[in-house]
């Protein structure tokens, strides 16, 4: 099985509905999403993925409760510090920042931690995989990504919008 | 140096104002607090410290966390509502302080950070956990008490040395 893992869209729209095509085009069982979305209007397009979503809010996310009413309106769910879910054999956690990310990678809890925050690239496997996919929005890197975690082999790879 | 380190004051004015006297007696230079403010009243005691208040949100501070942020102007900042954490260096120290102890002891393992602080639970707690193949030799990972709770026994507060990391908890 796979997972869509994005993360820091920023409001970039165009952006998140070609995550959204390239995660439907792959077949993807899940799709996270590690905050920073902005407007409630961003999480309207992840209603075409043919799949669950799961999101946690960033430092950036203001207007909360409209966010969290919308991704109830499309079948998904957005959590305040952490998101905890499971696929398959596979336990998934997802925060917004490193500084809890890289503890919890390290505590092998989960098999899969994602983060965003630094709109960085960031692979590392140990006790877990622990994944930044880079930013979905674009602004500050000027590459837009986002990843796809292959669940059987942990593997991720990166694929620029 | 000294850290002034503060948790769950629920409201408790009088106990408040009682730690703000002992951090300013100590010259602690910064003062952390690890959550559940419960309403603004709470923050106002906290501009009679003579430094800068780093705050996170408790469980309990979601449903007024405009009002408790706009009371922090001037006197310190608070993380981003909905986030129970925040990472900061004081005087070359890392300091994590999150609500929840789930999160504090997983960052406490790790040894990313020199202290780390929670709440939450209303009890003192104090361990020193030590690294062989981390950033930091050793981490501090400590619940001053609540501050506030009239469920506890006591109330308390601590301040932590910023060279040694020799903890003091003070009962009120």
């Amino acid at each position: 099985m796979k997972i869509g893992v994005m993360s820091d869209s920023h409001d970039n729209i165009p952006n998140v509905k070609r995550a959204v095509a390239l995660f439907n085009e792959i077949g993807v069982d899940l799709v996270v999403h590690a905050g920073d979305f902005i407007a409630p209007f961003a999480i309207d397009p992840l209603a075409d993925l043919n799949c669950r979503v799961v999101g946690v809010f960033g430092n950036n996310d203001g207007e909360r409760v409209v966010v969290a009413k919308r991704f109830e309106a499309i079948g998904g769910e957005v959590h305040p510090n952490l998101a905890s879910v499971s696929l398959g054999e596979r336990n998934i956690a997802v925060m917004h920042y490193p500084e809890l990310a890289i503890p919890i990678a390290k505590s092998g809890d989960y098999d899969i931690v994602v983060y965003g925050h630094t709109h960085q690239i960031d692979i590392q496997k140990d006790k877990s995989l622990l994944l930044n996919p880079g930013e979905t929005g674009g602004w500050t890197t000027g590459t837009a990504t986002v990843a796809v975690v292959d669940t059987e082999t942990l593997e991720a790879t990166i694929h620029e919008l | 140096m000294k850290l002034g380190v503060m948790a769950d004051t629920h409201n408790n004015i009088p106990i408040i104002e009682n730690v703000v006297a002992l951090f300013n007696e100590m010259d602690v230079t910064l003062v952390v607090h690890a959550g559940d403010f419960r309403s603004p009243c709470a923050i106002e005691p906290l501009a009679d410290l003579n430094c800068w208040v780093v705050g996170v949100f408790g469980n309990n501070d979601l449903r007024c966390e405009r009002e408790l942020t706009e009371a922090f102007e001037g006197i310190g900042t608070v993380t981003p509502s909905f986030h129970n954490h925040a990472f900061i260096t004081h005087k070359g120290r890392k300091i994590a302080v999150s609500h929840y102890s789930r999160f504090a002891v997983r960052i406490a393992e790790s040894g990313t950070h020199d202290i780390v602080v929670y709440g939450h639970s209303h009890r003192i707690n104090h361990q020193v956990y030590r690294h062989t193949d981390s950033e930091k030799a050793e981490t501090l990972l400590l619940n001053p008490g609540a501050a506030g709770s009239k469920r506890a026994r006591c109330q308390s507060a601590a301040v932590v040395d910023l060279e040694t990391l020799f903890t003091k908890i003070y009962r009120f």
